[in-house]
């Protein structure tokens, strides 16, 4: 680049004709000022150039007085002001806004389940297992949907509504509550998760990156999985003390997962794994001994290992509340790497 | 609200008031924005002496030479000493062919002294009345002396003027970026020159009174910036310096991006080592604006800016990728720039500064007759909004790093 010292020619003429024209310019302004000076009529002119002579001779040189130009200075203020409150009123409007779809799709699935509530409550077990599987897919989307919403609106958001989010643990709870009926009563499979997460600072570092691996899951199994996230911090919610007067969860995350599919009048509805710390999409899909269906890595036989605690795990059954101390005894937490 | 988001908010704030700032000044001030003085008559020029150091500049101190005896002002009245500092290449023989005219003299340095000494070489041999120097890649038009000499005459107070420093001929995205920069840098000295508070007077071409090297001193050469001391030196003494918008100099813009980089750490340590160390007793509240334009104002870009644009990085990479899907209806990203309230005003901030920087750029262009940006323009406009800006906290990063531990000063893009 520097080597060169060739000029692109194109602007180099431009330039030049531009030059060339303000030269012109100059030297017909220059030529009818020295015709007016001479003829006496520019006082302005011969002040001028007078001036101009005194200019480059004597030193010029003079402090400038420094001053504060405080229009500036308050004028700027006021209108930063103005922008900073416009900028954080926009967001608070938008914010505000964008919460009231939330409210109402929770107010859509409240109205599904008090439905299917009440089917549960006034109709036959036959028109419950028939309906039940139909509404299953919605009701799960909604749960999702509504949860990721409220992650994030918590994440972005200090001043959250935290009453809104024990709404959305009440519709979860309420909902489980159905699922774990139609396990029982119309045998079906569907494997759930109850995750366990605490948002309190510094009590789970690992729970952002669990949850990252439920959302995976998810995707893996198309949907076909329910998946309940509490935040357990939150003590002073009704559903919560619930949760932990049954599974009496001491660290985060835990995650309750189903294992055995429903029966009929069989308690093995009931039987539910715990995971305490963190555990990986994988794992996860062994321990619900769903593995097979996507062509992972270990083979039928394995299986039989999903019971035998891994060195990573701390796993137990539990079948209400009589075995939590056992569960507590159990040991320390791995957390497992992700 | 915790202490980080606080100080989150904080810096958001200063930013906008920064920008907001300049925005006043130019309101209240724009018919003095668009002064352009009377052209002087060749009578009516003085004496001028342009002092080009050269280092190693190869075939482009011949285009530089061949644009000064191009050039208008008037040849009885203009001297020019061409000052070699042992460069190892052909300048040095370049420089001389063009001593066949009578104005121009090639003094010479036996070693590699440094820019600032061989520009004070020129200037203890220059006589002229007015002295400028001149960088030797770069290219005046045939009135730029001219037009910078009237600026002395029509407000005498006037210590030096600075020239209307363009980048020549940009080819590339890099280059197209360095002449947005530099036609946006051009309007804002402009009007901090309104405050008096001017605080760089650019080695590409500025030009002063004799009076202010007799006074103030020659530049110092322990300076990386020399340019910009010698400045800080005559705002100490209350002399003024003035920007012209109608004299303009092409400049090589820096071919890649790392070169950018070096040449604009260099830049950086050069302020931090004439502000901090050399002149830290001019940050003084008794010197009015220049205390706020002069001394304080590239601390307050550079703290909140780097601050903001690490935590704006942050924000974005440690999003899951989960959290990236349609939220209500809207991309997740584009919903996490309404959502918080300090995303929200910095989108402000970043679409004022955006619209601000293409009205300075134009108002700059249309002064020298250039063509105006337009949607051909919109690339490297991107670039400078969206890119540029982020290189920054690591310049300064870089900067106080080696500044602290006294890292060698040297031209490092040379």
């Amino acid at each position: 680049m520097k080597g060169d010292g060739k000029q692109d020619k194109g602007q180099n003429k431009e330039r030049e004709e531009k030059q060339e024209k303000r030269r012109e310019e100059r030297q017909g302004q220059h030529a009818k000022r020295d015709a007016k000076n001479a003829k006496g009529e520019s006082k302005q002119g011969s002040k001028q150039g007078k001036a101009i002579d005194d200019v480059w001779g004597e030193t010029r040189g003079r402090k400038t007085p420094r001053k504060w130009t405080w229009e500036v200075y308050t004028i700027a203020f006021i209108i930063t002001i103005v922008v900073f409150l416009a900028g954080a009123a926009v967001s608070y409007l938008f914010l505000n806004s964008a919460l009231s779809p939330i409210e109402k799709k929770m107010s859509v699935l409240n109205d599904d389940i008090i439905s299917l509530e009440t089917v549960l409550t006034s109709a036959s077990r036959e028109d419950f297992c028939t309906l039940y599987p139909l509404a299953a897919p919605s009701l799960e989307g909604q749960t999702w949907q509504i949860g990721e919403q409220l992650e994030y609106f918590e994440e972005s958001k200090k001043s959250f509504d935290i009453h809104l989010k024990y709404k959305y643990f009440h519709l979860e709870y309420r909902d489980l509550i159905l699922l774990k009926k139609a396990r029982a009563l119309c045998n079906l499979s569907t494997p759930y998760i109850i995750y366990i997460y605490s948002n309190k600072e510094g009590t789970c570092p690992k729970c952002k990156d669990e949850g990252l691996e439920l959302w995976k899951l998810r995707q893996a199994l198309n949907g076909s999985i329910r998946i309940y996230s509490f935040d357990g911090s939150l003590t002073d919610d009704i559903v919560i003390k619930a949760l932990k007067l049954r599974y009496n969860f001491t660290r985060y995350p835990t995650l309750i997962l189903s294992t055995a599919p429903g029966k009929q009048g069989s308690k093995a509805e009931k039987s539910e794994t715990v995971i305490e710390g963190f555990a990986s999409k994988d794992e996860l899909l062994q321990a619900l001994g769903l593995e097979l269906h996507y062509a992972s890595r270990k083979s039928q036989t394995t299986q039989s290992t999903t019971n035998e605690s891994s060195p990573c795990q701390n796993t137990h059954n539990t079948a209400g509340k009589d075995n939590a101390s056992e569960a507590e005894g159990s040991g320390s937490i791995c957390a497992l790497p992700s | 609200m915790d202490l980080l988001l606080l100080l989150l908010y904080s810096q958001v704030f200063v930013l906008v008031y920064l920008t907001v700032l300049f925005f006043v000044l130019f309101m209240l001030y724009h018919k003095r924005v668009y002064y352009q003085p009377r052209e002087l008559s060749d009578d009516e020029l003085p004496t001028l002496s342009v002092v080009i150091p050269v280092y190693n500049e190869g075939e482009s101190i011949r285009d530089n030479l061949s644009a000064i005896v191009n050039c208008d002002y008037p040849k009885d009245k203009l001297e020019v000493l061409v000052v070699d500092d042992a460069s190892t290449d052909n300048s040095y023989a370049i420089a001389k062919e063009y001593e066949r005219y009578l104005f121009i003299h090639v003094l010479c340095h036996e070693k590699n002294m440094g820019a600032a000494i061989a520009k004070n070489t020129g200037v203890k041999a220059a006589k002229g009345q007015l002295i400028a120097t001149l960088d030797s890649d770069s290219v005046v038009d045939a009135d730029t002396f001219r037009r910078l000499a009237s600026y002395f005459a029509y407000e005498p107070d006037t210590m030096a003027v600075t020239a209307t420093i363009r980048i020549r001929d940009p080819k590339t995205v890099v280059e197209k970026v360095q002449a947005l920069e530099y036609d946006t840098i051009l309007f804002f000295r402009r009007l901090m020159s309104l405050v008096d508070s001017i605080y760089v007077t650019p080695g590409g071409l500025s030009m002063f009174r004799r009076e202010v090297f007799e006074k103030v001193g020659l530049f110092d050469p322990r300076s990386l910036t020399e340019d910009l001391e010698i400045a800080i030196r005559m705002q100490r003494l209350g002399y003024k310096i003035k920007a012209a918008l109608d004299a303009p100099v092409y400049t090589r813009a820096q071919p890649t991006w790392g070169k950018l980089i070096k040449q604009r750490v260099r830049w950086v340590r050069g302020g931090f080592w004439t502000r901090l160390r050399k002149h830290i007793d001019l940050f003084d509240v008794t010197l009015g604006d220049f205390f706020i334009f002069g001394m304080l104002l590239d601390l307050m870009f550079m703290i909140p800016s780097s601050i903001l644009i690490l935590t704006l990085i942050y924000k974005l990479v440690s999003t899951p990728n989960y959290m990236w899907v349609d939220r209500l209806g809207i991309p997740s990203f584009l919903f996490s720039l309404f959502a918080d309230p300090l995303m929200a005003t910095s989108l402000a901030l970043l679409v004022i500064s955006f619209l601000w920087a293409i009205y300075a750029v134009n108002r700059v262009r249309e002064g020298i007759e250039d063509k105006l940006l337009g949607l051909e323009n919109l690339p490297e406009l991107a670039v400078f909004i969206f890119v540029y800006g982020y290189i920054w906290p690591y310049v300064w990063v870089e900067s106080l790093f080696k500044e602290v531990i006294g890292y060698e000063r040297r031209w490092e893009t040379r």
